[in-house]
């Protein structure tokens, strides 16, 4: 297991989380869509997440899939509401921003340490190197 | 002469006589091309950098860690290598003070 195996790994953890602040922040712009192409209100989207293994020792993290949260929309009563149905009701995404902004915040604490990591290995390095410099 | 310790245990593989032999054939390889090699992944490394770099500008890339990555790579394998050189001259001007 060379060092450089450890930036390969962490490299994967930060494009992982990458891609899930990118959803996060779909579903965030997306809080108050009553119109999808397929004239749905807008569903939540959550990233499952995969290891690579190679090897026993070797792990890293991939995007799996992003797959819609099933949960119903919120219906709100809104009658003026272009989208509202018969009885006044206007169906809204299921999300909630403060759950995203907490899910945010763990995918970017996430992120950060990915960077540790990196950072880690790097000084673990060129700690290495000083050993010739005696 | 059967009082005497081997060498062996000053050295960091403790080489069984037999597996001389056998590791005698890999470890002909010229030590000169062994450096050679070794610049030329350094040089490898700096040209993935260059890339990066290029890729990441031209928008090609959307993810700057691999950016990163690389260019740290490059710069710890630059590290190395100026390392090994370091002490290379050093064990050459070792022997030129040599008293003869």
């Amino acid at each position: 297991m060379s060092y450089f195996d450890i930036l390969k790994i962490a490299s994967t953890g930060l494009s992982a989380q990458r891609i899930r602040i990118n959803v996060i922040s779909s579903n965030l712009a997306n809080a108050n869509t009553t119109r999808t192409e397929d004239g749905t209100p807008y569903q939540k989207r959550e990233v499952i997440f995969r290891t690579i293994l190679d090897g026993e020792l070797r792990g890293g993290v991939r995007v799996e899939k992003v797959v819609r949260d099933e949960k119903p929309p919120i219906l709100k009563y809104e009658p003026g509401h272009p989208d509202a149905n018969e009885e006044g009701y206007v169906a809204y995404p299921n999300i909630n921003p403060i759950e995203e902004m907490v899910n945010m915040l763990e995918a970017s604490r996430s992120y950060e340490a990915n960077v540790t990591v990196l950072n880690t290995a790097k000084q673990l390095a060129l700690k290495a190197l000083e050993i010739g410099r005696a | 002469m059967s009082g005497i310790n081997k060498v062996n245990f000053l050295l960091p593989n403790k080489l069984e006589p037999d597996k001389k032999t056998e590791s005698k054939e890999s470890k002909n390889v010229d030590f000169s091309e062994l450096l050679k090699n070794a610049i030329k992944d350094v040089n490898n490394a700096q040209l993935q950098a260059d890339e990066a770099v290029k890729k990441v500008l031209s928008g090609e890339t959307k993810d700057i860690h691999e950016t990163m990555i690389a260019l740290q790579k490059a710069d710890v394998s630059l590290k190395l290598m100026l390392e090994v050189r370091n002490k290379l001259i050093e064990a050459y001007q070792e022997i030129m003070r040599t008293q003869v």
